[in-house]
Formats: C-alpha cells, structure tokens, sequence
C-alpha cells in the first residue's frame, strides 16, 4: 500500500503533537513538518504550560480532553525525565463568588474519579497555610491538588518530534512554507522559501497565531484573532520562601513558579474580541522577543495582587512579554477539514493549546488516516464557523 | 545632595536595521527600553542617596515616547524626571547631544553630581557623558565599578583596560557608570504603576534657547558615512538542536574544524 503523504505546517505544540501521533500509524504515513524557525519557538515557547486538573482554562465538558493532555504529558516525563518539564507544583483555584466555587466542585469530583486528589477548602488559615501571600478574606473557598502543575510546551513540542522521527517522519527546521499549490479545490503541493516543491495528499496547518497567512496562501479565509496574552515574571520580596509556590487560579489572572520568580498572566476569559485594547488581527513576526505589554496591565496586575495576592504587591518587575492567543470566535479551536479540499486546519488553540493538542491529535490523526471522525472533532469542526 | 542621571532609551534587542541613506538606525517598530549601563547609573546614584540623602533627577533627550524609560527609572526611585524633546535636537551627532544635555543640566540643576552610563548599547561611542563634563567644566571619571562619598569627595574605582584605578574628585563632578558595575534596582509592580501615572515634564527648545546652528542635524560635525560589520562578524551563528548525542557530535566537529583553521 501506497504510503499517505502528510505535510504540517508549524512545528509548535499543535504540528509537534500531530506529527507524532500520525507517526504511530507504521509504515503508512509519509509525515513532513515545516518550521520556519525552531521546534516550539512560537506560542509555545511563551505559554505557562499549566495542565490543571480543575480550573477555569477549558470547560468542563471537555474534562477527557484535560486529562488525556495531563496523563499523556506524565507519561512522557516517566519515560524520560524533564523531556515534559513538569514542575508538580499542585494548584489552588480561588473561588470569588458562587459561581467558580460550582464549577471548582464539579471539577473535583472529576479528577478524584479519575483517582486523583483534591479538595475544597473553606477554612481560611488552611489556604494561607498552602499560600501564605494569599489574602482570603475576600474568597469563598479555594479548590486545591497537590497532584499536577505546569509542563514545558517547548520541551513537549520537541520530544514529540523527537519521538516522530524515529518513528520515521521528518522535520524540515527553519523552513517556511511560502506557497500552497491548488489544483481545482483541492490542495497538492506547497513550496517553502528555498523554492522546493513538496507533493502531499494531505496538507496540515497548525501554524497558530498564523493562520490567517497561511490559510490566505491557500486562497482561505481562516477566521481566528488574536488575543493578547500579557505575562510578566516577578521577583517576590522574600527570595526562597520556604513554601512551594502553586500554579495559582483566580478568574482575571493566573501565576505559578519559575525558578525563584512568579510567572503571572492575565487570564484569557476576561478578553473580548471586538476590543481593540485587548484584540485583534495582527502580525505575529512583530511581536518583539520580550516586553511589548501595555502599561494599564500593570495597574490591572497591581490592582489585582493587592487585593487577593498581596504578598506579591511589592515584587520587583523582572522582565514581561507579549504573545498573541489565537482565537475562534467561540473560543474553540479549528480542527480537521476546510472547503479546501486537504488542506486541514489544527489551529486556534488559544490558551488551551498545550492542554488540548493530545487529545486533538490522537483524534485528527486518526482521521486523516481512516477517515473516522470523533465527537470532539465533530464539535470543533471548521464548518460550525461557517454557519 | 543632588543628583542628576542621563539617561538613554535604546531598542531592546539586536533586531534593528539601519537605514541605508542616513546611516541612522531604525527605531519605529523596535521595543525600547532603558540603555543597560544607565540601569547600574541610576542603581549608583539611588545607593549614594541612600547615603547621603538628597534627590535623584533622570534626564533624557529623546523623542515623546522616551518617557518610557523616564518612568522606569522613577519606579526604580528616582525623585524626578525631565524629557528633553525638540525636532531641533533631532538627528545630532554625540556633540549636539551633549550640548542639549548640558543647557538641561544648568536649567534644572545645579546638582552636585552628575552620573550616565558608560556608553550606550546602539551607539556605543562613549563620549556623550565626558562631553558634558567638558562643556560643564566638571572633573570627569568614565567606566566607574564603585562610588563611594568619602569626606565631602567622590571616590571612584573605575576599570582602567586591565586595571582598577581610584580616583577621587571634589563635588561638583560627572562619572560614566560601567555595565554591570552593579545589580539594577527592580522596579516593583506597585511603584511602576505609581510612575505610570507621573505627568512628566518637558522641556523643549524654547526653555533651553540653544542656537539651533549648533545642535541636531545643522550642528552634527561628524557625518556617519557608511556603516560596517566588523572584520570577521559575517561569521554566522548557528543553533545546534537535535538529541544530545547528536549535538554532542556537531559540538565535536565544530572544535575540530576551529582547530584546523
Ligand atoms: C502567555 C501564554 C500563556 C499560556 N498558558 C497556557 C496554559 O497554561 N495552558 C495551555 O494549555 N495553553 C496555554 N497557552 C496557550 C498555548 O500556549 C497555545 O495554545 C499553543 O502554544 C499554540 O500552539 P500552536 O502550535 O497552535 O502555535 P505556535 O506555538 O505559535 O506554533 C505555530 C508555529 O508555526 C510556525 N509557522 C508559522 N508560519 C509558518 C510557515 N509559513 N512555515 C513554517 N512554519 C510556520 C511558527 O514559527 C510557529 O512555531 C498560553 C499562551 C500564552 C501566550
């Protein structure tokens, strides 16, 4: 049997994972991976990576998909230690009102059925315990795990191509898809810069925040905008606390450790589309390397800290960076199928990229494969944006 | 004691091109912040307050939006800061840019102590602070490691090529702060925000009344004909990735092939 010839464009999470996961078909996937710059140097390289086990980043509904990205991602780290670069740092999620405080529950009962821990906790001295920074006074409860954290998607994204390639597929680093090759409907062929033409039966477009470019190659209007995710790393005033610092959740922000300073990032829920301040559609080639953030974050991040983190009111401002989220209208991301015929879209993760690229995978894969589709990909399919 | 910082916004990172025509570099789309020795500057002048009491003052010539870096050094605990901004100052060589600063010194000051970076990481020329100096008439040490007040005098170990020399010079007198002389206050969030909200004030030509003759592009004595990579520098550099093994390998050749040459 002929092999199938796949082409993905973008090595990030989304193009690193699918690349594996087509690689487990053995022997019957011809698997090419186009990256204009390094394995996971985009998104990913700026993400926090946090897979928790119960928090507000991806719906509940999606729970299997959370904990398939977690468990997928722990095994990696069994098998090779640090090739996932979980930090098991646990999480406490705050609930401000009623409703975090539901949602929180519900996703303890999941993970605890799943054979996790976790608890909710109302005893105020208990959460201060966990975070001494914490002000919660002004909280209902807080759910925490000891068992999770956040991973590396770099390190992901990079052992998952090191686990495709030898499995046979091949990744073509610092090299940039420039053009799509159309014959009628149907996508055959692409060019990268150097003027090489590539035939594939299928080609793959997980380049993220890029979308929009390489989907206008291909003559597609790929309907995703950018977010902005505005993160900065702080140095807390007292330097090795004595206190592991967890992936900490509330609605408007989240923050975890990295190495002796605080990662924190402004949640992605509070964002709407349609505000310039906040959203928009732009090059992601111009986002400087690091800093970049608008100023009225810090006063949101100010805000923020002195009343719920206060101990970290006072840190020194270290470096910040800016990032583009990529985002559907829905806040769902676009998988499998366009009205070009294959050409197929893995992208609009958002800021559930690294959480969602396993399950994603394993299901497109599969698809592209066998043609069998599955619930998840029936629900984030490219034509429900189309209605 | 009063004390005055210049200070300098510059791109962040290397990705900066040049125009091909006036040898400028281009500034629009680079993410700027503070010149890195002006960081150790003003983290030198806030330990001698500490010290010795007195105020902080940032200076710098620039356009509108170099209140950025003027806000990042009031977070960092500097009293005040002033922007010097004209078109008329514009496009100067070190010289026009020296005077301005100069004229900024005198309206604002006088201070007792002037202090700036050693040089700054795009122009890197070095001569910007001795030229205020000159045309203060002050006593001028560059490249200082440590200052230090002893008795009413400043005294300064400043790197000297491979040597550390100390100099001591009697108030008013200007240094040159060395890159990594120090370890940069932070600013917190809560004093950056508090900066952010500072009403900064200019001053323009009109305040310093400079002959326009001798400043900015008119007054530039020196003319930037062509620019040039530095013999040796088209060497690229490459990323070594794959398994650790592999890069082990290439790591192995690249020695051998240096070691040939
Ligand atoms: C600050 C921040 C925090 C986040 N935190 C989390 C979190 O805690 N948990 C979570 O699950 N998710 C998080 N996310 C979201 C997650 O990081 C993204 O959803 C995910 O990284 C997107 O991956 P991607 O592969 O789709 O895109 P990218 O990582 O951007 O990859 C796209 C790749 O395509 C390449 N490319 C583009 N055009 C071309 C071309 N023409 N030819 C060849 N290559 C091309 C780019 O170089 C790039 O490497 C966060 C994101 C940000 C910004």
């Amino acid at each position: 049997m002929a092999k199938k010839k796949i082409g993905i464009i973008g090595g990030g999470i989304s193009g690193a994972a699918l690349s594996y996961y087509l690689s487990l078909y053995t022997g019957e996937a011809e698997i090419v991976l186009f990256e204009k710059g390094r394995i996971g140097c985009g998104t990913t390289a700026k993400s926090a990576g946090t897979v928790c086990l119960f928090d507000d980043s991806l719906n509940n509904r999606y729970w299997d998909v959370r904990l398939y990205g977690f468990e997928t991602y722990l095994k990696m780290e069994q098998e090779e230690k640090g090739s996932a670069g979980f930090d098991q740092t646990g999480t406490l999620v705050v609930a401000p009102h009623e409703q975090e405080e539901q949602r929180i529950k519900a996703g303890i009962a999941l993970a605890k059925a799943a054979g996790y821990s976790g608890e909710y906790i109302t005893d105020k001295a208990r959460i201060k315990e966990i975070l001494p920074d914490i002000n919660p006074d002004n909280i209902l409860g807080a759910g925490y795990t000891k068992d999770d954290g956040y991973f590396d998607g770099t390190m992901i994204s990079n052992t998952f191509v090191k686990k495709m390639q030898a499995n046979g597929g091949t990744v073509k680093i610092g090299t940039e898809v420039t053009e799509i090759i159309r014959e009628g409907d149907t996508a055959v062929a692409l060019k990268t810069a150097d003027g090489t033409r590539w035939d594939f039966d299928v080609i793959v477009d997980c380049t993220g925040p890029w979308s929009r470019f390489t989907g206008e190659l291909v003559g597609l209007d790929v309907p995703i905008w950018h977010t902005k995710a505005e993160a900065f790393f702080l140095c807390p005033p007292t330097k090795r606390p004595g206190y592991v610092f967890p992936v900490l959740k509330y609605p408007a922000f989240y923050a975890l450790r990295a190495g002796e300073n605080v990662f924190i990032c402004k949640s992605h829920l509070s964002m709407n589309l349609d505000d310039p301040m906040h959203a928009g559609q732009w090059d992601p080639d111009k986002l400087p390397q690091t800093g970049g953030t608008d100023d009225y974050f810090i006063e949101f991040l100010f805000e923020q800290m002195d009343s719920f983190v206060p101990g970290l009111a006072d840190s020194g401002l270290v470096s910040s960076w800016l990032s583009y989220r990529a985002e559907p209208r829905d806040f769902l991301p676009i998988v499998g199928e366009t009205p070009v015929k294959n050409y197929l879209l893995a992208t609009g993760y958002g800021g559930n990229g690294v959480i969602e690229a396993p399950a994603v995978s394993r299901d497109l894969a599969k698809f592209i494969m066998r043609g069998e589709s599955t619930m998840l990909l029936e629900e984030w399919a490219f034509k429900r944006l189309l209605k | 004691m009063k004390i005055a910082v210049l200070i300098k916004q510059v791109p962040a990172s290397n990705d900066v091109t040049v125009d091909p025509q006036t040898h400028c570099l281009i500034r629009e789309n680079a993410e700027m912040t503070v010149n890195p020795s002006d960081l150790n500057a003003i983290t030198a002048a806030l330990a001698l307050k500490q010290q010795a009491g007195g105020t902080v003052t940032v200076l710098t010539m620039g356009p509108p939006d170099a209140n950025k870096a003027l806000r990042t050094a009031l977070a960092m605990g500097s009293d005040e800061a002033w922007l010097l901004t004209d078109r008329c100052f514009g496009g100067g060589d070190t010289l026009g840019t020296a005077k301005v600063l100069k004229a900024a010194l005198a309206h604002t000051g006088p201070y007792d102590l002037v202090l700036a970076g050693d040089a700054s990481s795009d122009g890197a020329t070095g001569q910007v602070g001795p030229m205020v100096a000159e045309l203060l008439g002050l006593p001028c040490a560059t490249d200082a490691r440590k200052l230090e007040l002893e008795g009413g005098k400043l005294s300064v170990l400043r790197q000297w090529k491979i040597q550390k020399v100390r100099v001591r010079m009697s108030l008013p007198c200007m240094a040159t702060v060395g890159l990594g002389s120090n370890q940069p206050v932070l600013p917190t969030i809560r004093s950056q925000m508090k900066a952010n909200k500072v009403e900064i004030p200019t001053l323009t030509n009109q305040d310093l009344s400079l002959d326009t003759a001798v400043i900015g592009m008119p007054g530039a004595k020196s003319l930037v004909t062509d620019t040039l990579a530095r013999e040796g520098s088209h060497r690229k550099a490459e990323m070594l990735t794959g398994t650790p093994e592999e890069i082990a390998k290439r790591i192995k050749e690249l020695m051998d092939e240096e070691g040939e040459r």
